[in-house]
């Protein structure tokens, strides 16, 4: 398949720091034509306060638009049990809040995205957003759908189930029957691309309010992983690179289904990878360069810093 | 009348994983026709083909005299349901069933119009202005029905779209879409592995295994005439044995001529049971209300036997003498 690097992207976000860091790797590489907030890492008026201060200190110009609030079924689970109520932890300095708040009609705007050409999604959330996109869509299937998700292995918001799965099992489904052929980039490729503290001195080292916000933020972020003393997974970022930075991460076809009844395994991606056993249905990584992607990051905070 | 869609030798593969090998098929208008068989055939593969889903390896399909092999898929008009509905939770069921003429610019009163109508044929009028978990499950998916016929696709395309709903409910939601298709004689594709619908549903009956069409045909020729073992025993043949040299394993030979076929096949309420050639032993026996169902141990295999309730029973273990007759007897030509 051909990849047009400088086509728009479309980001689907749960709004924490892993997501922010992954929308401006992003837009170092290309174009992003909107972002539509789902409630996943917290609820979705902070992802939206999030989202709307992000794009108060960077400029950003696409627009910001509201999705869904809750999973296809079920009550919401968010990951303030590890991100706080805000999605982004960490004592330094925070995203200075704004008045401003997204619009309503995320889906109808990615419908509108895709009906005019544009194919790229980045899904860095729950998957509820896309399922309603499919459902009232069903042509839109055709979509290259880049997502941040899932496990080929083991979870961590329960011992079989990744969080943005587990959050939305049932949108998961739906956009698997849909047809969508989904770039699974997995809680295991994700976990193979980690920074520590020490990485953060060339953020440290920059001038400006931008780079000490950015540094605070990802400080609090790695933090995350034993207070900084463990290398800590950048998830969303790697999503992020397998979109913008062609073989940074590798795929390979296989037969992905949702588990949604399992009494200990709701929310687990199980991944078929012998295709004689079940015809692929998805792409799932199996690799990721972390070297390459947290050195890219480095350098898209920084440029976002520069401005 | 001339065919409307038709797929010219449609391969269709997952990288070197060929899923559909060299299809053809046509329908007509307003046909109903099922796509039937089990996980793996290719049914599913090949609707999202034809929705414009996947690119094919090679061969064409053709929608309404247009070449549309290469058409994406939302310049295709091909309506999709699954069982799936995702009704957006924030808007009324109007607006739900709105939502694809509203991206398309579709001007407000010819909106209204349209989705009244299309909330009309699904029976919903009613509900228009509730939000989607006021309603049942049925309700909701005539909701995604109502959302699926209202931008006025030239052929509607369900993939198993009521797998998701209980057991009385899928009886119901069946007849519905009989009634929608006959009232707006709308062409549709269904795909699912539940004979039982195909049966009910479909003007024709195309069975598919391991990427091929196995048999097509009515539902009546399907149920009562199936080509193969693969086709009788999907469709309720529980009794399927293979002929060699003209004789079932283990049995007399059947006393009918069977040519070249290669087995026979019988539903449990053809099998005789009390008198005939062939002896077995009762291995189960299970009250079904009309009928007792036994289950036989022979030199052929288990032979399942469904007699009248009211005909006196047999005892687990009782050697017992049963006939498989000429008469309800399908000859397959192939496994």
């Amino acid at each position: 398949m051909t990849e047009d690097l400088a086509a728009p992207v479309w980001i689907d976000t749960d709004m924490g720091f892993d997501d922010l860091a992954a929308i401006l790797l992003v837009l170092a590489h290309r174009p992003v034509a909107g972002l539509s907030l789902v409630a996943g890492n917290c609820l979705l008026a902070q992802v939206g306060a999030n989202a709307c201060a992000a794009a108060a200190v960077f400029g950003w110009e696409m627009p910001i638009l509201e999705g869904a609030a809750q999973p296809l079924a079920g009550p919401l689970v968010t990951a303030d049990y590890v991100l706080g109520d805000d999605g982004m932890p960490g004592q330094g300095r925070k995203l200075p809040p704004t008045d401003r708040r997204p619009a309503p009609g995320a889906v109808a705007a990615l419908a509108a995205f895709l009906d005019a050409g544009g194919r790229d999604v980045l899904a860095l959330g729950p998957l509820t957003n896309i399922a309603h996109l499919v459902a009232a869509r069903p042509d839109l299937a055709g979509m290259r759908l880049v997502w941040m998700g899932g496990s080929a292995g083991r979870g961590n918001h329960s011992a079989a189930a990744e969080f943005n799965a587990a959050v939305d099992p049932e949108a998961v489904a739906a956009v698997i029957a849909a047809g969508v052929r989904i770039e699974m980039v997995d809680l295991l490729a994700c976990r193979q691309v980690t920074a520590t503290l020490a990485e953060l001195a060339p953020l440290r080292a920059e001038p400006g309010e931008r780079a000490a916000l950015l540094a605070d933020l990802y400080e609090g972020y790695l933090r995350i992983a034993d207070d900084g003393a463990r290398p800590m997974a950048l998830y969303d970022p790697v999503a992020a690179a397998a979109l913008v930075l062609p073989g940074s991460v590798a795929c390979d076809p296989a037969r992905l289904d949702m588990e949604t009844r399992g009494e200990h395994t709701r929310g687990m991606t199980v991944v078929e990878w012998r295709a004689a056993r079940a015809a692929p249905n998805a792409l799932v990584s199996t690799r990721a360069d972390g070297a390459r992607i947290r050195e890219a990051l480095m350098q898209a905070l920084i440029g976002a810093a520069r401005g | 009348m001339s065919d409307f869609l038709t797929l010219e030798r449609l391969t269709l593969g997952y990288g070197a994983t060929i899923a559909v090998d060299s299809l053809d098929f046509a329908m007509k208008p307003g046909e109903l026709v099922a796509l039937l068989g089990p996980s793996g055939c290719g049914k599913t593969t090949t609707m999202r083909a034809i929705a414009g889903l996947m690119t094919p390896v090679s061969g064409r399909i053709e929608l309404d005299g247009r070449d549309i092999t290469r058409v994406p898929a939302n310049r295709r008009g091909i309506g999709l349901v699954f069982q799936s509905y995702a009704l957006f939770p924030h808007l009324t069921v109007f607006e739900n069933v709105a939502f694809g003429l509203r991206l398309a610019r579709v001007p407000a009163a010819q909106v209204r119009t349209r989705v009244e109508a299309a909330l009309a044929s699904v029976g919903l009028s009613h509900l228009a202005d509730r939000q989607p978990k006021a309603l049942s499950g049925g309700q909701q998916q005539r909701v995604a029905l109502a959302r699926s016929i209202v931008v006025e696709p030239k052929l509607l395309l369900l993939d198993e779209p009521l797998s998701n709903l209980d057991a009385r409910l899928r009886l119901e939601m069946r007849s519905e879409l009989a009634r929608l298709q006959r009232e707006l004689g709308i062409a549709m594709i269904y795909v699912t592995h539940d004979q039982a619908e195909a049966l009910a549903l479909a003007d024709r009956i195309i069975v598919m295994r391991e990427g091929r069409i196995e048999q097509a045909g009515t539902p009546e020729e399907i149920y009562e005439r199936p080509v193969s073992g693969f086709v009788a025993n999907f469709i309720g043949f529980e009794n399927c044995f293979a002929l060699r040299d003209g004789k079932l394993k283990g049995l007399a030979a059947p006393g009918f001529d069977t040519g070249t076929a290669t087995g026979l096949a019988w539903r449990p309420n053809a099998v005789r049971l009390g008198r005939g050639a062939h002896r077995g032993t009762v291995a189960g026996a299970s009250y079904l209300g009309q009928v007792v169902e036994y289950l036989l141990a022979t030199p052929l295999g288990d032979v399942k036997a469904e007699v009248p309730a009211a005909a006196p029973r047999h005892a687990i273990g009782a050697e017992i003498a049963f006939d498989l007759p000429q008469d309800g007897a399908v000859v397959l030509h192939r496994d």
